[in-house]
């Protein structure tokens, strides 16, 4: 009869069962092929394709974002003495000690000098009066060190890696720097005195450090260029350095001879990358952030397609513990289901993450340092990881019921697993994206905190939409509702907190993309148009006491009036009440570990107010200092304290008499220290200004940048041009990121969707056989998931609006204009999209025959 | 140890009683059933709804717990067991048919069939594969195997179902009103088929329904009533 003879032979052998009760044939082994080989089965319906597009997208961003983060830190510590340029680097803000140099020489190390500092150049080509502010770069014959100097003579053809800097008259730029000066190789730039032909552009320059100048263009020019260039008075913002390359010994013993001032640094890599990423951090951890939201989405949709395929399997577990299997078997065989739907959501999601961080890095690309080294295999671990962490975490509980299906609900359908308690699946899923949050962001306690906030936060707000809904609920439930608004609310109200759960997850997504987009779009211009026209919107630096009457008289000339002049000088904090800064906890405050630009205090800048001590005072001196009052704060400072500082190689201490408060948006000079008169009167200075100049006065900026080449203009409008590109790049990483949010959100809704369809699918079939036709359906489908998106779309724009007129009244104190076309765009966008998607995916409901569905 | 008594008795039962809770008052369903089934021998269970007919087969079959009492399937003492070892004692050769049918609704015919070859495991794929298209066959079905359940008329259906439970010919068949659903033309149809599957391959066969003529066509009869089992004489 059979046509297998082992098969009667085997088969019916009574086997003993042994204490394991494991059923012969089927082991480890064979219960893997089995589910994968039911799985193939199941995926042809189609049933797991919302399981795999979520997983998809939580291994997508998370690996994304993770590859991204992996590459910048690999690019800085992987080359991190590339990105210093040295073994050793030591920084000053005056210039470098003779004795270091012929310290170096002597102990054979091999070094390089350089110096930065911002300034304007300007094209020499004729006709063409651009300007651009650019970083300037001075090397000696010994750069570079190590790290790569890629440099090319000709924009057609790649560079090469060089091993000296630019020749003296010649001066290497950045390519971005050729389109501002609309200038080209082989034409020549102004900086400061000096005429320099561009001879090359930099494509990579592995030492860049960098600070808020780094934004600039680099413009590279030979060390003796700037020395006579007339750029670099007392007081210039100049940064010098000291490369230096040997022996680990002999830099060590470099390093033990010199005696460092308060105003230089040994450099380390720490440094080097610090410098590299306070936006990029800043950028990386809002990207995180953001993709977190997005994991969070995705879980969810993750834990709602998995209940609901554990729920539609119960049937078949309990006829499949009819054939025999046992507990643990079934268990196995949908973990292991879940776990090649992970497989091939890793596969799908490592490919679309490439892309994604692709696409992150060429949006940041003028932050991102050039050539960063591919990414870690713990980066692609850790992102796709994260996808079955949310697997596991947010699935599996929802299997474990599957497993104790009782068998008797083959013949007993009213029979159900127990589900595992509410508490222990929540605590479940917390503590999973709590670990996720901690690998993204390494900060347990962080992860922690952002989670337990994060989920109060929202409970709070699904409580109140809940109540929102209850309310409408009420007012609807009043009047005579047309049938498919009847119906449409109904499915709304059914299940109020997992409706409040959509709107939620629709309305933070769609409120933070408004709120960037703000950002990127109008925060700065607004600002901009807030402040009076005539406010300052040049700074001119570094007026050197014997330039002071005749760029006074120029600017006159030119029908320029300049605001106060300030005599000034950086100065750099070394003791508190005769203790050394560096005994103090405060020494590592980014505030005090740097030149302090500093002020006489002649007269009270216009819009300061003194809030404590006696101004007066001050300004009559001897030994007063006058501080502004939050810097006082945040260091512990108060009046009659000491503070020692040096300033020009000169160490003096002063008295604290009098505390004041300063508004930094006023765009006039203000300074955190203001010293009396009489102390400013015995160090060497400079002045600073500030002045208007209107939009069609170019030229006349341009004539003075010529005449007094050592003075640095700073052009307030550059670098406002370069934030706004700035945040318009990081905005645009964000919203690529908010983005996949979104489609999180949709997921959740479309899975929160499908767990209704059968109940949805009876309805409508049930209607039509009463009558209703399919436009009726259809519609009713329209006005629920299009009041899903109104209401989501409004709680988005009124929070929005809440966030930013709190950022434009509260915090920059600029008139707030609201979100104006937004809410004539947002509304219909979001409920097309969401009516959209909804009445997509629920086409089934009105195209299959009401026979059919009812037969089923 | 299994002696020559028990392999002679392929299912029994001594003072089977099933107790549970309804409200705060315990109702006994079935009340201290004895019964004895010869292998190869066909029974029918019969009663009116509630009687406790279906709790009595799934507590033969180990499917479900008795209160007090004892159960010996296949020389297999269940009330012994756990839930695990009560599987394996059906992985043996046991199988259902039930009155909704139970197919598999994302497999088709033959996947239906292949199942239960698949999860023994005792077997080649591609024997399986033959094992299961030679049944659809032999139930009528052989050109259809590759329609799923919804696209099969609710005999058809039950004829799959029935090529499932003969796959890797069970020992032990426990039918659950197996025509309930089914009209009286289509489900005498599938009642043929069933006798004639069991005839063919020697099953025991145990059949709960409230149908007298497919009662009638089965060697021995029960009755049940108030959870009390008495054999009826033919």
């Amino acid at each position: 009869m059979s046509t297998d003879s082992t098969s009667e032979t085997v088969h019916y052998q009574p086997a003993p069962i042994s204490g394991s009760h494991a059923v012969p044939g089927m082991g480890r082994w064979g219960e893997l092929k089995l589910s994968l080989r039911l799985l193939v089965r199941e995926a042809r319906s189609g049933e797991l394709t919302l399981l795999l597009m979520a997983l998809v997208l939580a291994i997508t961003v998370s690996t994304g974002i993770s590859l991204f983060s992996s590459r910048l830190e690999l690019a800085m510590q992987a080359n991190a003495n590339d990105i210093l340029g040295a073994d050793l680097r030591v920084r000053s803000s005056t210039a470098l000690p003779d004795e270091w140099l012929t310290q170096a020489d002597k102990l054979d190390l091999t070094r390089a000098r350089t110096l930065t500092f911002p300034s304007v150049v300007l094209s020499e080509s004729p006709g063409n009066e651009s300007m651009s502010l650019a970083a300037i770069k001075a090397v000696d014959d010994g750069y570079p060190l190590r790290g790569q100097l890629l440099v090319t003579d000709s924009t057609d053809v790649p560079g090469t890696d060089r091993s000296q800097g630019p020749s003296v008259g010649e001066a290497w730029i950045e390519p971005r720097l050729l389109a501002l000066l609309n200038t080209q190789i082989g034409e020549r730039i102004s900086v400061g005195e000096n005429s320099l032909l561009i001879s090359g552009v930099v494509e990579q320059e592995s030492d860049r450090g960098g600070n808020f100048y780094n934004l600039s263009p680099r413009v590279m020019v030979h060390w003796n260029d700037v020395a006579d260039s007339g750029l670099l008075g007392p007081g210039s913002r100049v940064t010098y350095r000291l490369l230096l390359e040997g022996s680990a010994d002999e830099l060590e013993q470099f390093k033990a001879q010199l005696n460092l001032d308060p105003n230089q640094k040994f450099e380390s890599l720490d440094d080097g990358s610090r410098a590299m990423s306070t936006s990029l951090e800043r950028a990386k951890q809002y990207l995180s952030l953001a993709a977190m939201m997005a994991v969070v989405l995705a879980s969810v949709a993750v834990a709602i397609s998995v209940r609901r395929y554990a729920r539609r399997h119960f049937d078949i577990s309990a006829l499949m513990r009819t054939f025999g299997l046992q507990q643990g078997q079934i268990f196995r065989i949908y973990t292991w289901q879940l776990f090649w739907v992970g497989i091939l959501a890793a596969i799908l999601g490592a490919a679309l993450a490439w892309f994604l961080q692709v696409a992150l890095l060429s949006i940041l690309a003028d932050l991102v340092p050039d050539g960063l080294p591919p990414a870690s295999i713990l980066a692609w671990a850790v992102g796709l990881c994260s996808g079955f962490v949310s697997l596991l975490g947010f699935g599996l509980p929802h299997i474990l019921p599957l497993a104790r299906i009782s068998p008797l609900r083959v013949l007993r359908q009213e029979l159900q697993p127990v589900p595992l308690s509410g508490w222990v699946l929540y605590a479940f899923s917390l503590a999973t994206l709590t670990g996720l949050l901690w690998v993204f962001t390494s900060d347990a306690l962080l992860s922690l905190g952002v989670m337990l906030g994060g989920s109060a936060t929202l409970l709070v707000l699904l409580g109140l939409l809940r109540g929102v809904i209850v309310i409408i609920d009420k007012v609807l439930r009043q009047r005579q509702l047309s049938l498919a608004w009847r119906f449409a609310w109904q499915h709304i109200q059914r299940d109020q907190t997992a409706a409040a759960g959509q709107v939620l997850a629709f309305s933070l997504t769609l409120m933070v993309m408004l709120v960037i987009g703000m950002l990127r779009s109008d925060l700065l211009a607004d600002w901009q148009r807030s402040l009076p026209t005539d406010t300052p919107n040049v700074f001119a630096m570094n007026i050197q006491p014997f330039d002071r009457e005749s760029l006074l008289s120029s600017m006159s000339e030119e029908g320029i009036e300049p605001e106060d002049l300030y005599p000034i000088v950086p100065m750099r904090l070394t003791s508190v009440n005769g203790t050394e800064i560096s005994e103090l906890e405060i020494r590592d405050e980014g505030s005090i570990d740097r030149d302090l630009i500093t002020s006489s205090a002649n007269f009270l800048p216009d819009n300061n107010e003194v809030v404590a001590g006696d101004w007066a005072k001050t300004q009559a001196g001897p030994n007063y200092v006058s501080l502004e009052v939050d810097l006082a704060e945040r260091l512990g400072f108060k009046l009659g304290d000491i503070l020692g500082f040096r300033a020009a190689g000169v160490d003096f201490t002063v008295e604290i008499n009098s505390l004041r408060s300063v508004d930094w948006a006023s765009m006039t000079p203000n300074f955190y220290m203001m010293l009396s008169p009489d102390v400013m009167a015995s160090l060497p200075n400079s002045y600073l200004t500030s002045f208007y100049l209107p939009d069609n006065q170019d030229a006349s900026l341009t004539r003075l940048i010529k005449e007094f080449p050592g003075v640095t203009f700073l052009d307030t409008r550059f670098l406002i041009t370069q934030l706004q590109s700035l945040l318009q790049r990081i905005t645009l990483a964000i919203e690529l990121i908010l983005v996949c949010v979104l489609a999180g959100a949709l997921l959740v809704m479309l899975s929160v969707l499908l767990t209704s369809t059968r109940e949805r699918l009876t309805q409508g079939a049930l209607l039509r056989t009463l009558g209703a036709s399919k436009q009726q359906i259809r519609r009713s489908q329209w006005v629920e998931f299009g009041l899903l998106g109104g209401l989501a779309a409004i709680f988005a724009l009124l929070g929005a609006e809440a966030l930013c007129a709190g950022l434009y009244l509260g915090l920059l104190d600029i008139p707030y204009g609201g979100l104006g076309w937004n809410w004539l765009v947002l509304p219909p966008v979001t409920i097309l999209l969401i009516g959209g998607v909804g009445t997509l995916m629920l086409r089934s409901t009105i195209s299959q025959p009401p026979l059919q569905v009812l037969r089923e | 140890m299994i002696d020559k008594t028990v392999q002679d008795s392929s299912l029994s039962s001594s003072q089977l009683t099933k107790t549970v809770l309804s409200g705060d008052q315990p109702l006994t369903i079935l009340k201290a059933v004895d019964l004895d089934i010869k292998a190869g021998e066909s029974v029918a269970i019969v009663g009116a709804s509630g009687s406790g007919k279906s709790t009595l087969l799934g507590l033969l079959a180990g499917l479900d717990v008795a209160s007090d009492g004892q159960v010996t399937l296949l020389g297999h003492d269940l009330s012994a067991k756990d839930e695990d070892a009560r599987a394996a004692v059906r992985a043996q050769g046991v199988a259902f048919v039930f009155q909704n049918f139970h197919l598999l609704p994302g497999l088709t015919a033959l996947e239906n069939v292949m199942l239960p070859l698949e999860i023994r495991g005792q077997m080649a794929n591609r024997d399986i594969k033959a094992e299961a298209n030679r049944l659809l066959t032999g139930v009528g079905l052989g050109q259809r195997i590759t329609h799923y359940p919804n696209q099969l008329s609710g005999g058809e259906q039950q004829r799959v179902a029935l090529a499932r439970a003969f796959a890797g010919q069970p020992k032990v068949l426990f039918a659950d009103e197996p025509t309930g659903n089914l009209d009286s033309t289509t489900g005498a149809h599938i009642e043929t088929l069933l006798f004639e599957l069991n005839e063919k391959s020697n099953t025991t066969l145990v059949l709960v329904t409230h149908d007298e003529t497919l009662a009638a066509r089965c060697q021995r009869q029960f009755r049940m009533a108030d959870g009390v089992l008495a054999e009826v004489s033919i």
